[in-house]
C-alpha cells in the first residue's frame, strides 16, 4: 500500500516536472536574459532592452497585431459558423454530406497557408482569372491578398480552419443541449424568432462554447507557420518576430526577442488561470 | 433555409473546403503552372517520381514523421493515462490540471525558444531524441487534458474492486482499465499523432533543420521556389489525417 502510494505520489511529481518546468526554466531564463542577466554576452543587470522595445513601441505593436487578427478571424468563423449551425437547426453533421467539414481539418495550416499563397498572391491563380478577365494587365496590378499590411491570407487561412472547427463543435453543442427544443418551448410561450434567438439560443450558445472559443483564440494568437508564409516583416505576429529576433545575427536583438517571450508566457498563463476563475471557463 | 439557397451554400462550402486539396493534387502533377495560366500546360507524374528518388528523400521524411508521430503518441497517450488516474485520485487535482493547461495554450514555437538553451546543454538540439521529447512535451499535456473528464465514479470504483478482489496494480491496467478505456486511449493516440504529425515550428527549432520531418521539407521546397515538389510533400502529409478521417471522423476533432 505504501509503495502504491509512493508510486503515485512520484507519478504526480512527474506531471508537474512535466507541465511546469520547461516553462518555467524557459519563463525564468527568457526573463534573465531580457535583462543582461544570462547569455554569452551578458552586460549585468539593465534595463535597457525592456526600455528601448517599450520606447520604440515594438512590444505593442507585436501584440496588438497579434491580437487583431486573432480577433477578426474567430469572430468571422465564429459567427458564420454560428449562423450555419442556427439555420441547419443543429442537424447539419446529421446530413452525410457533413463530412466535408472534417476536410479543412486533415490539413496542416502550413499546407493550407501554401495554397493560399499560392492561390492569393500576384502571380497567383485568382490573379491569373483576374488576368484571363481582363481586369488587370500586370500581376503588380493584383491586390494585395498575401504578405499584406492587413493579414487577409493570414485571416483567411484561420478562418477555413477555425470555420470547419466551429461548425462541428456548435452543430454538436445544439444537438446535445436540446437547443431546438427550448426554442419550440419559447415559441409555444409567444416567443417571436427574434426573441427565441436572443433570449435562449445565443445565450445557450455563448455560455457553453466560449471556454473552447477562448482557447481557439489563443492558439490564433500564437501562431506562427500562417504568418510566417502569409505575413510580412511589418507589422509581425507574436511567434513569427520572436523566432526572427532570437535568430539574427545582431546580439543585441536577442534580449529583445527574450523580453517579447517573457511577456507572451506571462500573458498565457495569466489568460488560462482568468478562465479557469471565470463561471463556466475551464474544467 | 430555403431549398435552393441550401443547395448552392452547400456546393460554396464544398468548393472552400476541397479546393486546397484539389489545388495541390493538380500541381503536384503538373509539369509547369505559372502566372497567367488557369491549368498546367501539362501533365507530369515526375515530381511524384523524384519524391521517392533517395535525393530528394521525401519519402524518408514521411518515414521519420511517421516513427515520431508514432512514438509521440504513445508515449504521451500512456504518460497521460496514468498520470491522469493518479490525479483524478488525488486532492490536487485542479490545480495539477491547471498546470496541464500552460504548455497547452502556449505557441510550441515560442516555448522552444525558450527552452532551446537546456537542449543545447543536454545536447539534443538537432537531433530526433530532442525533437521527440519537445513534441512529448506539447502532446503530454494535450493527452492529460482530454483524459481529465475520463475518470468517473465508475471507473474508479470498478479499479477499486478489482484491487479488492486481489489485482494487482498491473493486472488491474491490463484486464480492467485498457479494455474499458480503448475508445479514449483510441483518440488520444490519434490526437496526440497528429499534434506531432502537424508540427512544424518546435521540430524546425529543435531540430534546427538537421531532423528533416515532412513539414519541415514542406517549408524547405516552398523556401526554394519549387512549388511542385512542395504539393507532393504537403499531399503526403494530409494523407494519413485523410485516412483517419476515413475510419473515423471524431479523430480529427480536438480541443473539445
Amino acid at each position: 500500500m505504501r509503495i502504491r502510494y509512493l508510486h503515485r505520489k512520484a507519478g504526480l511529481a512527474l506531471h508537474v516536472l512535466l507541465t511546469l518546468l520547461p516553462l518555467a526554466a524557459g519563463g525564468i531564463y527568457a526573463l534573465l536574459y531580457s535583462v543582461g542577466l544570462a547569455g554569452s554576452l551578458a552586460p549585468g543587470f539593465t534595463l535597457r532592452y525592456w526600455d528601448s522595445l517599450i520606447s520604440r513601441g515594438t512590444l505593442w505593436q507585436t501584440f496588438a497585431y497579434s491580437a487583431y487578427i486573432m480577433m477578426v478571424s474567430v469572430l468571422l468563423s465564429y459567427a458564420s459558423a454560428l449562423a450555419l449551425v442556427i439555420s441547419g437547426r443543429g442537424r447539419l453533421m446529421q446530413q452525410s454530406r457533413s463530412r466535408i467539414f472534417y476536410l479543412p481539418l486533415a490539413m496542416p495550416a502550413l499546407v493550407l497557408a501554401f495554397f493560399a499563397f499560392r492561390f492569393f498572391s500576384g502571380g497567383g491563380w485568382l490573379a491569373s482569372l483576374a488576368f484571363r478577365a481582363g481586369w488587370i494587365e500586370s500581376p503588380q496590378e493584383f491586390p494585395e491578398l498575401v504578405n499584406d499590411p492587413y493579414g487577409v491570407g493570414i485571416i483567411f487561412v484561420h478562418f477555413l480552419l477555425a470555420f470547419a472547427f466551429f461548425s462541428i463543435y456548435l452543430d454538436r453543442v445544439y444537438a446535445n443541449e436540446r437547443i431546438g427544443e427550448q426554442v419550440q418551448s419559447a415559441r409555444v410561450l409567444g416567443a417571436g424568432y427574434g426573441q427565441s434567438l436572443r433570449r435562449v439560443v445565443l445565450p445557450m450558445i455563448l455560455r457553453k462554447t466560449w471556454p473552447a472559443v477562448s482557447l481557439y483564440a489563443l492558439f490564433v494568437f500564437g501562431s506562427y507557420e500562417v504568418p510566417l508564409l502569409l505575413g510580412r516583416s511589418s507589422p509581425e505576429m507574436l511567434s513569427v518576430r520572436i523566432v526572427r529576433m532570437l535568430s539574427r545575427f545582431n546580439l543585441e536583438d536577442r534580449p529583445e526577442g527574450f523580453a517579447i517571450v517573457f511577456a507572451y508566457m506571462m500573458l498565457s498563463v495569466l489568460a488560462v488561470i482568468l478562465l479557469r476563475k471565470s463561471k463556466g471557463g475551464l474544467r | 433555409m430555403k431549398p435552393a439557397i441550401g443547395k448552392i451554400l452547400w456546393v460554396l462550402l464544398a468548393t472552400l473546403f476541397v479546393l486546397p486539396a484539389a489545388y495541390l493534387l493538380l500541381l503536384s502533377f503538373s509539369s509547369s503552372w505559372h502566372f497567367p495560366m488557369l491549368f498546367p500546360d501539362a501533365l507530369t507524374s515526375k515530381w511524384w517520381a523524384w519524391s521517392f528518388a533517395s535525393r530528394y528523400a521525401v519519402i524518408g521524411g514521411m518515414g521519420l514523421s511517421l516513427a515520431i508521430a508514432a512514438g509521440v503518441s504513445l508515449i504521451s497517450t500512456l504518460a497521460a493515462f496514468l498520470s491522469s488516474r493518479w490525479m483524478a485520485l488525488s486532492r490536487h487535482r485542479n490545480g495539477l490540471l491547471l498546470l496541464a493547461y500552460f504548455p497547452f495554450v502556449l505557441s510550441p514555437v515560442v516555448l522552444a525558444a525558450a527552452i532551446y538553451i537546456f537542449f543545447v546543454r543536454l545536447g539534443w538540439n538537432g537531433s530526433v531524441a530532442g525533437v521527440i521529447f519537445a513534441h512529448f512535451l506539447i502532446a503530454y499535456p494535450y493527452a492529460v487534458i482530454l483524459f481529465s473528464g475520463y475518470w468517473n465514479e465508475r471507473l474508479l470504483t470498478m479499479d477499486a474492486l478489482a484491487a479488492t478482489l486481489g489485482a494487482g496494480s498491473f493486472q488491474r491496467y491490463r484486464r480492467v482499465l485498457f479494455p474499458l478505456s480503448r475508445g479514449v486511449l483510441a483518440l488520444a493516440l490519434f490526437q496526440t499523432f497528429l499534434i506531432s504529425w502537424f508540427e512544424y515550428g518546435l521540430s524546425s527549432y529543435i531540430g534546427m533543420g538537421r531532423v528533416p520531418v515532412l513539414t519541415v521539407q514542406v517549408y524547405r521546397y516552398i523556401s526554394e521556389a519549387n512549388p511542385h515538389m512542395a504539393a507532393v510533400a504537403s499531399l503526403l502529409l494530409v494523407f494519413p489525417p485523410l485516412l483517419m478521417l476515413w475510419v473515423n471522423k471524431r479523430f480529427l476533432i480536438r480541443l473539445i
